[in-house]
């Protein structure tokens, strides 16, 4: 499925995460040029084809101000970004199904939120710029410390579970990021994917 | 190639985006059946991807009909076996606002979009359960949020996304996942018919300043058909250059 040969993309990881550390090493393995770093390189290696944003929120991490951490790091990156005329660029934003809400995780929410605002506000932005942004919502995967909180107290709810007979893995979310990066995928802009086996629907949000 | 050996049925594939999601999963392995309203123009598609290599069945069906799509999967399954992949993508679309659409017009408008997608899921999915795997995407439309004289289809492609989540929902423990591509713009016969001065229009309230190609629409497809979406279930993906983000109306 990947059309990857010689794609260069920067997995901007500022928490160190699994989840972003999955990705970075599936997308090594289909062929991408693939630079991690916490944080935006003063000087990045050539024109970019890729960003991802993975700010941790799935694995639990204590980010805070994630929307400002984006649209700083876009801003400095918008310069690298591959031009349109040389078939553009991608930006992906990992964010949590938590953002339709969550009792026990309501600051992890805001920060989901507030991410999914200004993915689509950048995708706006950059459009004629042949830069795509797209989010990829996940439900906090596999062996993400989120999974192992238990019920939220004084509530009737439990942790949501996927609805599909297998539990979401890091490999899933990094099979949806490589969707949204694929050069294929030049015409979606603004979307969220919900990777979570089919646990948002139960959320009018996620309509 | 991720969907090797695939059944794959499309629905309105005859020409356009239909066309386009057939040639993209005979590319990634499929084998797929054209199904067309008009049984010629579905055995010269199918013949053309036959020609590349591909195995490629075109067969006629009226979507709207249940004897037909009995009909349809039953010589599918006696043919190729039984159906892995079912793209829900045949739709017309009566571009009348709410003084001038007639009774009819509304009817069949609503049992081709949305009965279609019912019929063609309901017999999918009864071969796809015991077999605890499948995969249905059925095409709705940006037009669905709402559009200026497009009642009824948009409220037809607004019925596609409501089934979508029910059958996703429902079909999830089966390990059948159901998703719902949203196309806006795409260069397609019936959109070059526009005048020049409507395509300008057009153009101007894209934010990406493009129209999209049906192939575009062909790779999503082939996204929520292969084994890399397992997980991902019940979902609107608007292919249509974030026009769904922001769609300027005219002014005046």
């Amino acid at each position: 499925m990947p059309d990857t040969a010689t794609r260069s993309v920067l997995v901007l990881d500022p928490a160190g995460s699994a989840t972003a550390q999955a990705i970075g090493s599936h997308l090594g393995s289909t062929g991408y040029g693939v630079d991690t770093a916490a944080e935006v390189p003063t000087d990045p290696s050539g024109p970019l084809d890729a960003v991802v944003f993975e700010p941790g929120l799935l694995d639990g991490a204590p980010t805070r101000n994630a929307a400002d951490q984006l649209l700083t790091a876009v801003e400095r990156l918008r310069p690298h970004l591959r031009a349109q005329q040389e078939g553009g660029s991608r930006i992906v934003v990992l964010t949590s199904r938590d953002g339709l809400g969550w009792p026990s995780r309501p600051a992890l929410a805001a920060e989901s939120g507030a991410l999914v605002s200004a993915a689509r506000s950048l995708a706006l932005q950059l459009g004629r710029t042949g830069t795509t942004v797209n989010v990829v919502a996940a439900l906090p995967p596999e062996g993400s410390p989120l999974r192992a909180e238990g019920r939220p107290e004084n509530t009737h709810l439990y942790e949501p579970e996927a609805l599909t007979p297998t539990p979401v893995t890091r490999q899933d979310i990094a099979d949806t990021v490589a969707f949204f990066l694929d050069a294929r995928s030049g015409y979606v802009t603004g979307q969220v994917l919900y990777c979570c086996g089919g646990a948002s629907l139960l959320s009018s949000m996620s309509v | 190639m991720d969907l090797d050996a695939q059944v794959a049925v499309v629905t309105g594939a005859g020409s356009g985006i239909g066309l386009a999601v057939a040639r993209e999963f005979a590319t990634a392995g499929a084998k797929v059946v054209i199904a067309d309203i008009d049984a010629e123009r579905a055995r010269m598609a199918a013949q053309q991807i036959a020609d590349t290599g591909a195995t490629a069945v075109g067969l006629p069906v009226d979507v709207a009909s249940r004897e037909a799509v009995t009909k349809l999967f039953a010589t599918v399954e006696e043919q190729l076996g039984p159906v892995d992949i079912l793209v829900n993508n045949a739709g017309i679309s009566i571009d009348r606002g709410v003084r001038g659409i007639t009774d009819e017009e509304w009817k069949r408008t609503q049992d081709i979009n949305l009965n279609g997608v019912f019929l063609c899921s309901q017999t999918a999915a009864r071969s796809m359960i015991p077999r605890r795997s499948g995969r249905i995407i059925n095409v709705s439309s940006r037009a669905w949020l709402g559009w200026f004289g497009q009642l009824s289809y948009a409220a037809s492609k607004g019925g596609v996304v409501s089934a979508t989540r029910s059958l996703a929902i429902e079909l999830a423990k089966y390990g059948i996942t159901v998703n719902c591509l949203a196309p806006g713009l795409i260069d397609t016969p019936l959109l070059r018919r526009e005048p020049q001065e409507v395509m300008e229009r057009l153009l101007t309230a894209q934010p990406m300043g493009t129209i999209g190609a049906p192939a575009d629409v062909g790779w999503a497809a082939h996204y929520f058909a292969s084994p890399a979406s397992r997980s991902v279930t019940g979902q609107v993906l608007y292919v249509c250059g974030g026009k769904s983000l922001y769609a300027q109306p005219a002014r005046g």
